[in-house]
């Protein structure tokens, strides 16, 4: 399992259009992907469930992706997430 | 002077005449649409959640189609929403009203999309509060795939098509059946031209053909009637005469597209009014029309049981006037004294006002 935080650079948060892209993102791995602010934790899988954790510009969140294609999977996040600046 | 002790005074509109006296009930409305038709055993269950994924793969190809067309801020909006139709969360919620809870797939979708539109229109965050309006789109857009209606029907027909144009025909079928116990008629709402009324019949022929497919008994002559209601079919109403069986004459909406009054909002209600002479001409042309074919013609709205109506209506031609039972005894009892003279005479005086 890869566990990485990542703080959130893009002052509106993971917003509906970033969050609708990191979920498709997400699907091409077939690593299980959470991502945790706070108490909250949930499954990449769903833009609902992303966009109720609420992960405003400043905050710090944790990624957990776990999967034969882990590696790769992390890779991909990791790029969105340091492009993530709007 | 000794003073009645009123704790509560609720206003509101009547919606049947006369004075009751009981215990207060709150009454709460099931969501605007929801049929409460629950599913009766697994096949239906089955068929219900292929009719649910079919309409979210149609939601899903529609945005798509128009997503090709816009510019990149307007797909991105759009691929939010195709996003949405895929989240599982919301399936897993709708599968599990359907499968579980046996609710048909309309009532699912919108009680599902609601409870959202709820948890996210009440979040603090101004921008997640804003998503409650993605949800709405979303839910709106696979309801009518699962009315089977066409994109960009509008909302206010929305009824009307459930009944009108259900693609499985089921409602036609139990009303065919339905025939060879009794008599039956089939009565067509909100049918506004020729077109929606030929939709309407040859859907009916398909559930003719394959109930005699299926070897089912059913009345294959059953009288199809078309519900004037909306504006367009009651001044159409020559040329929808010729192609149906019956009229019945819905003064409540009628008078409500007539005059742009939503007799709902009680800032605007004192408006309504089925006696103005445009509501009585659209009236009178369609019983005259229905004298000129030889068709029945019968009125079912609230006019119906006004005693107000009963000689004017008389005095034009109706004859069949359905109403609420508090209303029957008023409105017979001047049916029974009146004379068809007295009638035309009201008619005739009210006649200055319409022509």
């Amino acid at each position: 399992m890869i566990t990485k935080d990542y703080i959130i650079r893009a002052p509106e948060g993971i917003h509906a259009r970033p969050a609708a892209a990191l979920v498709k993102l997400t699907r091409q791995f077939k690593a299980v992907i959470h991502l945790q602010k706070g108490e909250k934790r949930v499954t990449l899988n769903s833009l609902l469930n992303l966009l109720s954790v609420g992960a405003k510009g400043g905050d710090t969140i944790t990624l957990f992706i776990e999967g034969e294609d882990e590696s790769g999977a992390a890779e991909t996040l990791d790029r969105f997430f340091n492009e993530l600046k709007e | 002077m000794n003073m009645m002790n009123i704790v509560n005074q609720l206003q509101g509109m009547g919606v049947s005449p006369g004075i009751a006296i009981g215990r207060a009930c709150v009454i709460r409305q099931q969501e605007a649409g929801m049929t409460g038709v629950a599913l009766t055993d697994d096949d239906a269950v089955g068929r219900e959640i292929a009719r649910f994924h079919d309409s979210v793969r149609r939601s899903i190809r529609e945005l798509r189609a128009l997503m090709a067309g816009t510019e990149a801020t307007v797909a991105e909006i759009l691929e939010v929403q195709v996003e949405l139709l895929q989240d599982p969360m919301w399936e897993g919620e709708v599968l599990s009203k359907i499968g579980a809870d046996r609710k048909n797939a309309g009532d699912a979708v919108l009680e599902v999309t609601q409870a959202l539109i709820e948890t996210f229109g009440s979040m603090e965050d101004e921008y997640l509060r804003a998503r409650a309006a993605d949800i709405e789109d979303i839910g709106k857009r696979v309801m009518r795939h699962l009315r089977g209606e066409d994109a960009g029907a509008s909302d206010t027909r929305s009824g009307s098509a459930v009944r009108g144009h259900d693609r499985d025909g089921a409602m036609q079928a139990g009303a065919l059946r339905a025939g060879v116990f009794g008599e039956c008629r089939i009565l067509l709402p909100m049918i506004g031209n020729v077109q929606e009324l030929r939709q309407a019949k040859a859907l009916i022929t398909e559930a003719k053909e394959e109930l005699t497919r299926q070897q089912l008994p059913y009345d294959a002559d059953i009288r199809t009637g078309i519900m004037i209601e909306v504006p367009s079919a009651a001044i159409m109403a020559d040329q929808l005469a010729k192609e149906t069986d019956f009229f019945s004459i819905g003064t409540n909406d009628l008078c409500q597209y007539t005059l742009a009054v939503d007799r709902m909002n009680e800032k605007i209600n004192a408006l309504y009014d089925p006696f103005h002479p445009a509501v009585l001409r659209l009236i009178r042309n369609v019983i005259e029309q229905g004298y000129l074919h030889q068709l029945p013609v019968e009125m079912c709205g609230e006019l119906a049981g006004d005693p107000q109506a009963t000689l004017l209506l008389l005095g034009m031609g109706l004859r069949d006037f359905s109403m609420n039972a508090p209303s029957i005894p008023v409105v017979k009892n001047i049916i029974l004294q009146a004379s068809m003279a007295v009638a035309r005479a009201v008619y005739a005086k009210e006649m200055s006002n319409i022509v």
